[in-house]
């Protein structure tokens, strides 16, 4: 199998198989592009660790093709993570929404599914407080403002919370 | 009743380590709104309810806050709102706040100057410029105006991150901005001052600078937003500003249900609101649901993809006529109702639709659902809540549709599928009722005489399901028996065996099932993920063809009959399924049986449990990422349940919870009908550390009554349960209770500040009710 190489944006250059590069369809629109070459890839918006982590997922994947089928995909649910995927987001804020932000520059879908996941399980089920203290957001609203807001939303409030 | 508001007050007491109560359902058991307040007041002034004092505005701890007069209003919202106010700071005071009833009034207006409701497009657009000339809230239209583009430049997400972050104030480093150019000149940020940012303190020198939720580009926090649930983009609406006007957007679903404080302007104003992103629309008996809001969905909802309308009664055929005519992108509809006719199915017949669910139409003669054939692109069709129709006519009709893929049905018969020509091509199968033969009702019809003649000879030996064998590419099969039918074969299982990965049984009757066939049939379906049976007979044997599903995720076991020696031994086998997210095992029999720790343990270490791990290890060093993968039960369960029905239950001991305390995944346990738990099992708890939801049972025995109140709900040890959200716990006191029990004055209160204490509180929901059966265990 033919190896490409990726430069992160530390300058660090990773080599790996082509098929697992080309899970991110950025990287595969670029080999399309500027066809087979020995110059490195770079990637000026992903740094080393990040993309060291998002490979090591991208060959895990490659590995282990997910056998569930297609038609659960467009379903809101969000406890179908695989063990893998979930040990894999078990990281710290930062590095989590570094993969987020690497996933989506990369386009590698299953990546940015399980990670926006994570960090909607996050916020699943927490009051407005309690997320603001998670991700360190500052409340900008005033008393009133927050107050019309919560007005506005009375009438579809869940009855007896679930 | 006395007595029982004594006992609810240690009970509170001991409860104060919790954040947040849900006082209305604690009490309403007993006293009622008022009473749960006046109570809360006095319980102030000695307990430590820090988040109940907030919302009931009695700052005693902070002096200059005035004390609030408690409005009956204000009450309730306390009470039932979980909303922290903590941190309400006024550093940045908005000019003009967003105000949706302005921007309805300008559709309104807007509406009546045009009366063109083809141009639902233009009209939308109409809007926008409305709003940039006229409306001085620059933070939601600017969302739309960005989001419109975004559309616009479809495909490229790497350049939308870029452009984003930029209009933002914000130089990141780890973002590129060399390749928006071109697209940049396009967006109008102009009118846009980036406050929003400037606000927050979160320049810091670029070398030490750690990424945070807020450099996630705008459409990255909409994926993310897409994964909840509407009542969770209600919370994030009040995280801040900019979550809050990202919420309009991240609005794809909107369920609109009767209730009181409802208008039919509020609906319709909400619907508006939301109109450009709506995906999905839920009606569900709604009476103020009409023509009007139906107008509103078609003229404003352009990527209204699924509408759902139950029972609305003042929908007419005329308003489904619209909508299947004026909604191009709609896929999905569903529709129960008993006022709409056949014409109705007609409009339905000449739409583009991909799935359709219809319940009622009682009154609609059969032969009008043989037109759902001329979709030619239906594939998916629920007619399972389908009302008074004959399921050989039915399914004869329904034959007509060859295209079908899934199909639910309400009830069927062996001759009824026998009439359906696409079994060949179905994946999804769903049958609500399998029935015998009715030989009677179906002779009375002359039309589908033809069929009876192979009712008659198929009808002898209902019980073992041959149609499946027409089923090549079935992949999800749900079946359940009616109370007659009996279940006498499990051969068909062999047929879909190759394609079958969702199985879900539910027969009444199965006792001329051996388990020795069993466990040789259900070995044979190696592709299955999740598999549900009720009322079964498995004796220990049976589970073994359990662990053989190398892709089971999901399991439910419920059973009829059931002994300890069946469980443990099935227990045993149970402990080889690798992949097990969700495990649910009810005891439906009327008998209480003890599960053994011991056999409970062994979920965790099977019995050939050394065999294993050298086949593990040696596959270590084949992949490298295989430890991960495979993990175990241990480290793979995600749910559990056990539980009860029918009066009988599980009885657990402390060594079950140890063993349960060890699986580190667990996010959800259910215990509820389960006897035997005791505060110290649920110290074991602690010890699983994304456990969210509990749910149990504790009856309280005479042990438990001599000590003290916080230990019925061992909600001093629970508090140390790192994830956990969301307790409800059923406390079952005895008949005897009220003369039995006297209140320790020495109440100690739990002193959380001096724990280690990681979790910020959950919510607990307690129903306290007294246990007339003189049902326990001696």
């Amino acid at each position: 199998m033919s190896l490409v190489k990726l430069e992160s944006s530390d300058e660090k250059v990773f080599e790996i198989e082509k098929e697992i590069a080309c899970m991110s369809v950025t990287i595969k629109n670029m080999i399309e592009d500027i066809g087979e070459s020995d110059a490195p890839i770079p990637l000026p918006n992903v740094t080393s660790t990040i993309l060291e982590k998002v490979l090591d997922y991208c060959r895990h994947h490659h590995q282990h093709p997910s056998p569930q089928g297609d038609e659960k995909k467009d379903e809101k649910r969000l406890d179908d993570i695989p063990p893998y995927d979930r040990d894999f987001c078990k990281v710290d804020q930062p590095t989590l929404f570094e993969l987020i932000l690497a996933a989506n520059y990369l386009d590698i879908k299953p990546l940015l599914d399980v990670t926006c996941k994570t960090v909607a399980n996050m916020i699943r089920g927490k009051t407005p407080e309690e997320i603001r203290k998670i991700f360190n957001i500052k409340n900008d609203f005033t008393p009133e403002e927050e107050e019309q807001i919560r007005k506005e939303n009375e009438w579809c409030e869940d009855k007896g919370g679930n | 009743m006395d007595s029982d508001e004594e006992n609810l007050t240690k009970l509170l007491q001991a409860f104060s380590n919790c954040n947040y109560i849900e006082f209305v359902k604690v009490f309403s058991v007993v006293h009622g709104f008022d009473a749960t307040l006046e109570f809360c007041k006095n319980c102030f002034v000695s307990l430590p309810f820090m988040a109940l004092k907030r919302k009931f505005g009695m700052y005693d701890d902070e002096k200059d806050q005035p004390q609030q007069q408690l409005e009956s209003a204000t009450k309730k919202q306390a009470i039932r709102s979980t909303w922290e106010d903590e941190s309400r700071q006024e550093y940045w005071k908005p000019k003009i706040f967003y105000d949706s009833d302005v921007d309805f009034q300008k559709y309104k207006e807007n509406k009546n100057n045009n009366n063109d409701r083809n141009n639902s497009l233009t009209q939308i657009n109409n809007n926008n410029n409305n709003n940039n000339n006229n409306n001085n809230n620059n933070n939601i239209n600017n969302i739309n105006i960005i989001n419109d583009n975004i559309n616009n430049v479809n495909g490229m997400g790497n350049i939308n991150m870029n452009v984003l972050n930029n209009s933002n104030g914000n130089n990141i480093n780890n973002v590129n901005s060399n390749n928006s150019n071109g697209i940049i000149n396009n967006f109008n940020f102009n009118q846009q001052p980036p406050q929003r940012r400037s606000s927050k303190k979160r320049l810091k020198p670029a070398s030490s600078y750690t990424t945070c939720i807020e450099d996630l580009p705008f459409e990255v926090l909409i994926h993310i937003f897409s994964f909840l649930k509407y009542s969770d983009i209600l919370i994030v609406s009040l995280v801040c500003k900019e979550w809050n006007s990202h919420s309009l957007v991240a609005t794809t679903e909107l369920t609109i249900e009767n209730r009181k404080a409802l208008s039919i302007e509020l609906v319709n104003r909400r619907i508006y609101k939301h109109s450009n992103y709506l995906k999905k629309i839920r009606c569900c008996q709604c009476k103020l649901f009409n023509s009007q809001s139906i107008r509103m969905i078609i003229d404003n909802c352009v990527s209204l993809s699924e509408l759902q309308l139950f029972n609305c009664q003042l929908i007419k055929d005329a308003e489904i006529e619209l909508v299947c005519s004026k909604l191009p992108k709609l896929t999905k509809m569903v529709i129960h109702s008993e006022n709409l006719t056949f014409k109705s199915i007609e409009s339905l017949s000449r739409s583009k639709l991909q799935e359709i669910e219809l319940g009622g139409f009682s009154r609609v003669s059969i032969e009008a659902f043989g037109k759902l054939s001329e979709i030619s692109t239906l594939r998916k069709l629920d007619v399972s809540a389908l009302l008074g129709k004959n399921a050989n006519q039915l399914t004869f009709e329904l034959g007509k549709c060859t295209n079908l893929t899934s199909l639910r049905l309400g009830t069927a018969t062996e001759s009824s599928l026998a009439n359906l020509p696409f079994l060949g091509n179905i994946t999804l199968l769903s049958i609500g009722e399998w029935r015998l033969e009715d030989v009677e009702h179906t002779t009375t019809n002359q039309e589908t005489m033809s069929t009876v003649t192979t009712i008659s000879s198929s009808s002898s030996d209902g019980g073992c399901l041959r149609f499946l064998d027409q089923c090549k590419k079935i992949e999800k099969l749900e079946i359940t028996g009616s109370e007659d039918f009996i279940l006498r074969d499990l051969s068909f299982i062999h047929g879909i065996a190759d394609t079958l990965k969702v199985l879900d049984l539910d027969f009444s009757y199965c006792n001329e099932l051996d388990g020795q066939s069993f466990k040789k049939v259900f070995s044979s379906l190696t592709r299955l993920e999740s598999l549900f049976i009720s009322k079964f007979n498995l004796s220990g044997e049976c589970w073994e063809a359990f662990s053989k599903m190398p892709n089971l995720y999901a399991l439910s076991i419920c059973c009829v009959k059931m002994n300890t020696n069946w469980v443990n031994r099935g227990l045993e086998h149970l402990g080889h399924c690798k992949n097990l997210q969700k495990l649910s095992i009810i005891n439906s029999t009327e008998h209480w049986i003890d599960i053994s720790d011991k056999s409970f343990s062994n979920l965790l270490q099977p019995r050939n449990g050394n065999s294993l791990n050298q086949q593990q290890q040696q596959l270590q060093l084949q992949q490298k990422h295989y430890q991960q993968h495979s993990g175990s039960f241990q480290k793979n369960l995600l749910e559990l349940r056990l539980g009860g029905s029918r009066g009988g239950g599980w009885v657990l001991n402390e060594g079950i919870f140890r063993t349960i305390g060890q699986l580190k995944s667990l996010q959800s346990l259910d215990l509820s009908n389960s006897r035997g738990i005791s505060e110290q099992c649920f110290v074991h708890l602690s010890n699983c550390p994304d456990l969210e939801t509990l749910e149990g049972s504790i009856r309280v025995d005479e042990n438990i009554i001599r000590s003290t109140i916080a230990e019925w709900c061992g909600t001093g040890t629970l508090i140390n349960c790192p994830s956990l959200r969301k307790v409800s716990i059923d406390v079952k006191l005895p008949h005897f209770i009220n003369s039995e029990i006297r209140s320790p004055n020495n109440l100690q209160q739990p002193q959380p500040q001096q724990q280690t204490i990681t979790n910020n509180g959950f919510n607990l929901m307690a129903k306290i009710s007294k246990d007339h059966n003189n049902n326990y265990l001696n």
